[in-house]
């Protein structure tokens, strides 16, 4: 909590998400248990993505056109994705695969941008102790890996059971889980020491 | 129904996982080679950064020497216009007053005048060694003659001077700082080193000009040279490198001070052609 209080808001924000995930991962196997599949999870998570990740990025870039872009973005793409879930790729029956392709093309480009601003206005902090390097870095990972994931699960979901197919997407999530709370730990230590000094 | 696989899957399988693995170490690439680009453009930014904060630096010595000139300039001018002339109006009216006095007072009040008149030119050295103009038209060599009179008659420290070589103009601004160079050391030797004598040598060379002080005084430990806490010793280098010169500054408990100023008025000519260091503005 006392680490919390002390992360800029990108990074509150990226904690907050970080909880959201973790609910929806033990929620995602009672739901899978109780209905068959998690299609409504992936939906949420999906929406959620979109909407914490994005908001992460609306903090962290300083170019205005971007934030603008972001902006209006937003509401368009999550009103988009309730359209998809409700009338496309319905949420009870159809796994969301163009919400989850959109958001990691969408990421990508995003975290490409942060990645550019960064080299833009490089500070003077040893880049590995810089939250925002790993953040990107998690994201730009998760969504570049994240489209042979979609594959696997289709696959997957075809009846087809394989150990790398079943083990990947939750390695994959692990990593990713594992370099936010990197960026979270390093963001702190480093307000810390700004604190501090 | 768990071998469900058929040969065409596990190829597409074996595909996927391949492009996957060259994807992946394509990112790591890219990664990588973002942390050299990235820690490139912060030593880039640092050296800028520094640049920038020695211009401004820079600049704000120029402004505190272009203040100080005027101070001084000021101050030269009410001794001289106001101060010398009140005083030699009152020379003026003592040498009246003598007519009505008898012997022993006469001869009280002539002593008084000439202590006047003494104090008048003691004054007037003052003024002109304070003014930029009297520097800049008489020259450095000159004005150092000057001083080393003045200061060689009030008897609180003997002071000598010697030149070597052609004596050339070094220009006006580069004259005046090398100038208030020595007069700083000179204070510091009278005012903390109790220095009794005080050794000034200029050299000329055709591409060289070194400025020599040195006293006899108590002197300081090195550790004040490096923390430069003295503020006085710290404005010797900044001056110095005012104007594209070089100060070094030698000191030991009992041994006196050595301060050492280097120039190459030829090469920062050449290199820095009309805003050369002569030039404040």
């Amino acid at each position: 909590m006392v680490r919390y209080k002390r992360l800029s808001m990108p990074f509150k924000i990226l904690a907050f998400y970080l909880l959201f995930l973790f609910l929806i991962s033990i929620g995602n196997k009672s739901f899978i248990a109780y209905f068959g599949n998690n299609y409504l999870i992936l939906n949420i998570e999906a929406f959620a993505d979109f909407f914490f990740i994005s908001l992460i990025y609306y903090k962290l870039f300083r170019n205005s056109l971007i934030t603008k872009v972001l902006q209006i973005a937003l509401p368009v793409v999550l009103l988009s994705y309730i359209y998809n879930s409700i009338f496309l790729q319905p949420f009870n029956v159809t796994f969301p695969g163009y919400a989850l392709a959109t958001n990691k093309v969408l990421f990508i480009i995003l975290s490409l941008l942060l990645f550019k601003q960064m080299l833009a206005e490089p500070l003077e902090i040893n880049i590995t102790k810089q939250g925002i390097f790993w953040f990107n870095i998690a994201v730009l990972l998760n969504s570049t890996t994240m489209f042979l994931n979609d594959y696997l699960v289709n696959y997957y979901a075809k009846g087809t059971v394989n150990p790398v197919v079943r083990y990947f997407w939750n390695y994959s999530d692990i990593i990713f889980n594992l370099i936010l709370g990197i960026a979270i730990v390093v963001e702190t230590s480093e307000n810390n020491k700004r604190v501090n000094a | 129904m768990l071998n469900a696989q058929t040969p065409s899957k596990n190829d597409d399988l074996g595909q996927a996982l391949i492009l996957t693995g060259i994807l992946f170490v394509f990112l790591v690439g890219c990664v990588v080679y973002f942390i050299v680009l990235y820690r490139n453009r912060q030593v880039k930014n640092k050296k800028e950064q520094e640049e920038r904060e020695a211009i401004y630096q820079q600049e704000l010595l120029k402004t505190q020497v272009e203040i100080q000139e005027q101070t001084f300039e000021q101050i030269s001018k009410e001794i001289h216009d106001n101060i010398t002339q009140v005083l030699s109006f009152v020379k003026l009216t003592l040498r009246s007053l003598g007519n009505a006095l008898d012997e022993p007072n006469k001869i009280k009040l002539e002593d008084t005048r000439e202590l006047l008149s003494q104090t008048i030119i003691d004054l007037r050295d003052m003024s002109k060694s304070m003014s930029f103009e009297h520097i800049a038209s008489a020259g450095l060599a000159k004005t150092i003659e000057k001083e080393v009179e003045r200061m060689n008659k009030s008897d609180v420290i003997r002071v000598s001077y010697v030149t070597e070589g052609k004596i050339y103009s070094l220009g006006e601004q580069r004259e005046l700082v090398l100038f208030r160079i020595l007069q700083e050391s000179m204070n510091n030797a009278l005012k903390h080193s109790g220095a009794q004598h005080f050794n000034i040598s200029l050299l000329y060379r055709d591409d060289f000009f070194n400025l020599t002080l040195e006293d006899d005084g108590s002197g300081f430990s090195p550790a004040l040279l490096e923390n430069k806490s003295g503020s006085g010793l710290r404005n010797i280098e900044n001056r110095a490198s005012l104007i594209g010169g070089k100060a070094t500054i030698e000191s030991a408990p009992g041994k006196g001070c050595r301060v050492s100023v280097n120039l190459y008025p030829l090469k920062q000519f050449n290199s820095n052609g009309a805003s050369h260091p002569n030039s404040f503005s």
